[in-house]
C-alpha cells in the first residue's frame, strides 16, 4: 500500500510516516494542499489512499479534496482527513467535498492503519 | 534514540520555527499588515503547536495553545477586531507560549495559567463564533510511551450523535450462527471514495461471506448513472471468531455510516450444534446452495457495478516509489543532523590541508608550473574551494530568526525602562554560519538592551529634543565580500563621551590628564572593568559589560566598532567571517616562526626597501601608507618572539611590510621576515588548556604538517605599545 500524506506539521508527518512504515506501508509526504495536488498528479501509480490535514497554508484540506475529486481519474481514491478539529460542521464540509473518512488527532496508530486498510481494501 | 524520541526532537525544533512564524506574523499585524494570510499563518502556527503537543501529551502546552488558538480564531472569523491592545496581548501570549515550549523541552510542565487578557480575548472570540469546538478529550488521554502504543483515542467518523452501542451490550455471535447484513449504498457513497468491494474485503477478514445482490432497483441501461450505486446486498457473514460483536462489524462501515443503510441481524444456526467445540478454523456450517467466497474474495456482482476508477489491487503489492518526475519530487528540503555536516566540514578542512601538502610536494620535486601535475593541482584547488563553498552554504542560515528573537528583547527592555521603542530590521535573509548565528544571540541581546537603556531617551526627553516620541533601534545585516556586517543603530542621544571619560578616570582605567580622541573614548566602553551595569540599571547590565560582548565577537573571529554622534544616536557595527572553519590567509615568516595573517585585514603589502620608513624615536618608526603615516610594528616583537629592536634593513632581506587594518582600529604596518604564500588555511582551535592568548586567534596546520599560529591583527594592535603609544591603557589590556 502506498499512501500520500499531507500535513504542514513536520511532527505529524514524521509520526504518520513512522506509523505507516512500521506496518510496511509506503508513504509520500506533502506539506500543503497545493504540493499534495502536484505530487498526486505526478504519482504513477496513483497512491492507494490519501491522508490530509485541514488547516494548511496555500491550499487547505477542503480545497485539496475538492480539487482531487474534480478530476475524474482521482474520483475513487479514498481520502481520510486527519485533523485536530472535531466540529460536526467541519466534518460535513469535508464530506461534501468528497472525503472518505475523518480521523481526529492525536491519532491512534493502530486504528489509523485499520482505517486505511478498510478504505483501500488492501492488507 | 528511539524513533519516538526523534520525532519529539523534531517537534521541538518545529516549535521553535513555529514560534518564529507566530511572532513574525504578530509583528506584521502590529505593523498594520492585517490581511487574511497573516492572520491565517499566525493561527496555523499555534494550531500546529497544539497538534504536536497533543501527540506528546504536553498538557500545559496543549491547554495554553488551545486558549491561544481560540483567541486567534476570533481574529480569523472577524469577531475580534485587531487593534494595538489585541496585538499586545497576543505578543505576550506568544512569549508565554515560547516559555512553555522551553519548559517542555526540559521535560517540565510549565505554568499553563491563562493570563486574564488572553482569556478575555478568547471569550470574546468564542462568543462571536457559532462554531462549537469539540473537546479533544485532553483529560482522557492515556500517557504515550516510547513504544508508540496508545489505546484507541477518538476515531471520529461521520456518525450521528449517538455512538455505536458498547461492546458489552451488543449481541455476540455464537458458534454456528451467522450475521445477516443488509447493505444499501446511498447515492453519495462512491463520490466519497468509499468502495463496497473494499468493505466486503474488510468483512471477509472476519469470516466467510455469502453475499446476495439485490438488483431489482436497477434502471434500464440507458438510464444508468455509473457514478451512483443502484444495487444493494444482503450479506451473510459466518464469523471465524465465535465472539464477533455487532460493534466490530459496524466498524467496517464507520466511514460509510452516513452514506448507506445498514441493518444487522444475528441468525441462530438452523440446526442446533450439539457439539460446542470452538471452530477457530472457521469452517462454519455448510450452506449447500450458496456461491461461497473463498480466500480470495472477489464478490463480483453480476450487476453493472460502477467500476472503481483505479486498478483494483489484489493484494498489498509493493507500491512504486515516489515519482522522480520534475514536479513529482517530495519536499525540496531534507533535514540533516548538524554532526554530519560538521564531519563534512572537518573533512573538507582536511582536504584543504592535503591539497596544500600536495602542492608543496610538487614544488619540492621540481615539477614546473606547466607540468600536468601542477595544472591538475590547480583544478583540484578550484574543486576544493567549490566543495568548501558548498559545504559552508549548508551550514549557512539566515539571520532572520536571530533578529526576530530581538523583537522580544526590545519589547521587554522598552517596558522595563518605560520608553517607547520600535525595532526595525533589515537584511534578515543575510546568511551566516549557524554557529555564528547561535553565538550572536547573547551579544546582540546585550547590545540592544544597552541601546535602549543608555541610548534611547525617555519619550519626554525625545519630544523636548525635537525627535519623535518613539525611539528606533535598527538591526541590519549585509554581506560584504567574505564577511557579514551586522549593525545595531539607535536614534538616541549617542555616547555621552564626557561621562564615559569621567568614569574611565574614576575607575582608574586611564590617567586623568590624558587627552583622548572621540573614537578613543568610545573604545573605552569595551575595556574590562568599565561596565556601567552595577549602578545605572538592572537592565542592560546583568553583570555583563561591553568587554564581554567584544570578547564574544572576537571569539567568532569578528570585530566590533562604534560610531556615535551626540544627540543623533549610536551605531555598533559587528563584522564577522562567513565561516568559522576556513580562512584566507597570508603565510609569513618572522623570527623563524611561520604565522598566518588573515587576508581580510591586509590592505596592502610592500617590500621593505620600497617602503618609506621614518624613525620617530630610537625604538619606534612610522611608515608612509598612501599619504599618511602609520605606526610600524615588527611581528616578532609584537608576538613576543623578539625584543623591541631597531628595524632591520639589510639589502638582501626578503622582509616585507603588511599594511594591516583591523575593522575597529586604525591601520598599522607589520614587518615580517618574509611572505611565503597566500592560501586557505583550516582554522583549528588552540584547545582549552591555552585559554585566551592575546594576539593569536587560532592555529592551523600548514601543507608540510607544521603548526602555525593565526595572528589576530586587532589583538596585536591593542597589545602593542608601539601602536597604542606608551601611555594608552597601560596595564589594562595585557
Amino acid at each position: 500500500m502506498h499512501v500520500l500524506a499531507i500535513d504542514d506539521s513536520r511532527t505529524i508527518r514524521d509520526m504518520v510516516r513512522l506509523t505507516l512504515e512500521r506496518e510496511g506501508i509506503e508513504s509520500t509526504m506533502a506539506v500543503d494542499g497545493l504540493e499534495g495536488l502536484e505530487i498526486l498528479k505526478a504519482m504513477d501509480p496513483q497512491p492507494d489512499a490519501i491522508l490530509t490535514d485541514v488547516n494548511m497554508p496555500r491550499l487547505d484540506g477542503f480545497g485539496f479534496i475538492e480539487a482531487v475529486r474534480a478530476l475524474d481519474v482521482f474520483a475513487g481514491i479514498p481520502i481520510l482527513v486527519l485533523t485536530t478539529e472535531g466540529a460536526k460542521e467541519l466534518k460535513q464540509r469535508a464530506r461534501n467535498a468528497g472525503a472518505t473518512g475523518w480521523i481526529v488527532k492525536p491519532f491512534d496508530p493502530a486504528r489509523l492503519v485499520v482505517a486505511l486498510r478498510t478504505v483501500t481494501g488492501l492488507r | 534514540m528511539s524513533s519516538m524520541d526523534e520525532i519529539r526532537a523534531t517537534f521541538f525544533e518545529e516549535c521553535t520555527e513555529l514560534l518564529e512564524q507566530l511572532e513574525g506574523g504578530l509583528l506584521r499585524l502590529e505593523a498594520g499588515e492585517q490581511d487574511a494570510d497573516t492572520v491565517d499563518a499566525v493561527f496555523r502556527a499555534v494550531h500546529s503547536i497544539k497538534g504536536g503537543a497533543g501527540a506528546f501529551h504536553l498538557t500545559a502546552l496543549i491547554s495554553f495553545s488551545h486558549e491561544f488558538e481560540t483567541a486567534l480564531d476570533g481574529l480569523r472569523s472577524g469577531s475580534v477586531e485587531i487593534d494595538a491592545v489585541v496585538v499586545a496581548t497576543l505578543l505576550r501570549a506568544s512569549d508565554r507560549l515560547g516559555d512553555l515550549v522551553a519548559k517542555a523541552i526540559e521535560g517540565e510542565e510549565g505554568d499553563a495559567t491563562i493570563p486574564d487578557d488572553l482569556a478575555e480575548l478568547a471569550a470574546r472570540a468564542s462568543a462571536g463564533s457559532a462554531e462549537e469546538d469539540v473537546d479533544f478529550g485532553l483529560a482522557d488521554l492515556p500517557p504515550l510511551d516510547d513504544a508508540f502504543e496508545v489505546t484507541p483515542l477518538d476515531l471520529n467518523m461521520f456518525e450521528e450523535d449517538g455512538d455505536a452501542p458498547d461492546a458489552p451490550t451488543a449481541p455476540r455471535s455464537k458458534a454456528g450462527g451467522y450475521w445477516e447484513i443488509q447493505f444499501e449504498p446511498l447515492p453519495d457513497l462512491f463520490s466519497s471514495g468509499n468502495e463496497p468491494l473494499y468493505l466486503f474485503r474488510a468483512l471477509h477478514v472476519m469470516g466467510r461471506l455469502e453475499p446476495r445482490l439485490i438488483e431489482s432497483d436497477l434502471p434500464p441501461l440507458e438510464e444508468l448513472d455509473p457514478s451512483q450505486p443502484r444495487v444493494r446486498w444482503i450479506i451473510d457473514l459466518y464469523p471465524s471468531a465465535p465472539d464477533l460483536t455487532e460493534t466490530e462489524i459496524e466498524s467496517v462501515f464507520e466511514f460509510a455510516q452516513d452514506l448507506c443503510v445498514i441493518t444487522m441481524t444475528y441468525r441462530e444456526p438452523e440446526v442446533p450444534d450439539p457439539d460446542p467445540a470452538p471452530s477457530a478454523e472457521a469452517e462454519a456450517p455448510e450452506t449447500p446452495d450458496s456461491a461461497e467466497l473463498t480466500a480470495d474474495p472477489e464478490p463480483t456482482p453480476p450487476a453493472p457495478e460502477p467500476p472503481p476508477q483505479r486498478p483494483a489491487a489484489q493484494d498489498s503489492k509493493p507500491a512504486a516509489p515516489a515519482p522522480a518526475g520534475p514536479k513529482g519530487g517530495l519536499s525540496a528540503t531534507i533535514r540533516v543532523d548538524l554532526d554530519r555536516i560538521d564531519r563534512l566540514v572537518n573533512l573538507v578542512g582536511e582536504l584543504v590541508i592535503c591539497q596544500a601538502m600536495l602542492s608543496q610536494s610538487v614544488l619540492k620535486d621540481g615539477l614546473g608550473s606547466n607540468s600536468d601535475s601542477a595544472s591538475g593541482l590547480d583544478d583540484l584547488q578550484q574543486l576544493t574551494r567549490d566543495i568548501q563553498d558548498s559545504v559552508m552554504a549548508i551550514r549557512a542560515q539566515p539571520v532572520r530568526s536571530l533578529f526576530q528573537r530581538m523583537t522580544r528583547i526590545v519589547r521587554e527592555a522598552a517596558q522595563m525602562t518605560g520608553k517607547d521603542v520600535r525595532l526595525e530590521t533589515e537584511g534578515e535573509s543575510t546568511e551566516i554560519d549557524k554557529t555564528v548565528v547561535e553565538r550572536l544571540s547573547d551579544p546582540l541581546t546585550h547590545m540592544i538592551r544597552n541601546s535602549i537603556d543608555h541610548g534611547v531617551e525617555s519619550p519626554a526627553d525625545r519630544i523636548a529634543a525635537g525627535k519623535p516620541a518613539t525611539g528606533t533601534v535598527r538591526l541590519s545585516a549585509r554581506q560584504q565580500s567574505d564577511r557579514v556586517v551586522i549593525e545595531i543603530t539607535d536614534d538616541g542621544k549617542g555616547i555621552d563621551r564626557e561621562r564615559v571619560r569621567a568614569r574611565a578616570i574614576e575607575r582608574g582605567l586611564i590617567p586623568a590628564d590624558r587627552p583622548l580622541e572621540p573614537a578613543e573614548i568610545d573604545r573605552l566602553l569595551f575595556l574590562p572593568g568599565f561596565s556601567t551595569a552595577a549602578s545605572i540599571s538592572n537592565l542592560s547590565g546583568r553583570g555583563v559589560g561591553m568587554d564581554v560582548v567584544q570578547r564574544a565577537i572576537r571569539d567568532l573571529n569578528g570585530t566590533i566598532a562604534t560610531h556615535s554622534e551626540p544627540g543623533k544616536g549610536c551605531t555598533f557595527s559587528i563584522s564577522l567571517p562567513l565561516t568559522l572553519a576556513i580562512l584566507d590567509g597570508m603565510i609569513v615568516r618572522s623570527a623563524q616562526q611561520r604565522m598566518v595573517v588573515p587576508l581580510a585585514a591586509i590592505v596592502e603589502t610592500q617590500t621593505m626597501d620600497s617602503a618609506r620608513i621614518e624613525p620617530i624615536s630610537p625604538m619606534r618608526s612610522v611608515v608612509m601608507l598612501q599619504d599618511r603615516f602609520v605606526p610600524l610594528l615588527d611581528l616578532a616583537e609584537g608576538m613576543g618572539f623578539a625584543a623591541p629592536a631597531q628595524i632591520d634593513r639589510r639589502a638582501d632581506d626578503d622582509s616585507a611590510l603588511l599594511f594591516v587594518k583591523p575593522d575597529d582600529l586604525d591601520a598599522y604596518a607589520l614587518r615580517v621576515d618574509a611572505i611565503e604564500a597566500q592560501r586557505q588555511v583550516v582554522i583549528k582551535g588552540l584547545g582549552d588548556s591555552f585559554g585566551r592568548v592575546p594576539c593569536v586567534s587560532a592555529a592551523t596546520i600548514l601543507g608540510d604538517g607544521q603548526v602555525a599560529l593565526i595572528v589576530d591583527p586587532g589583538g596585536l594592535a591593542l597589545a602593542s605599545d608601539a601602536i597604542r603609544g606608551p601611555a594608552a591603557f597601560e596595564g589594562h589590556l595585557s
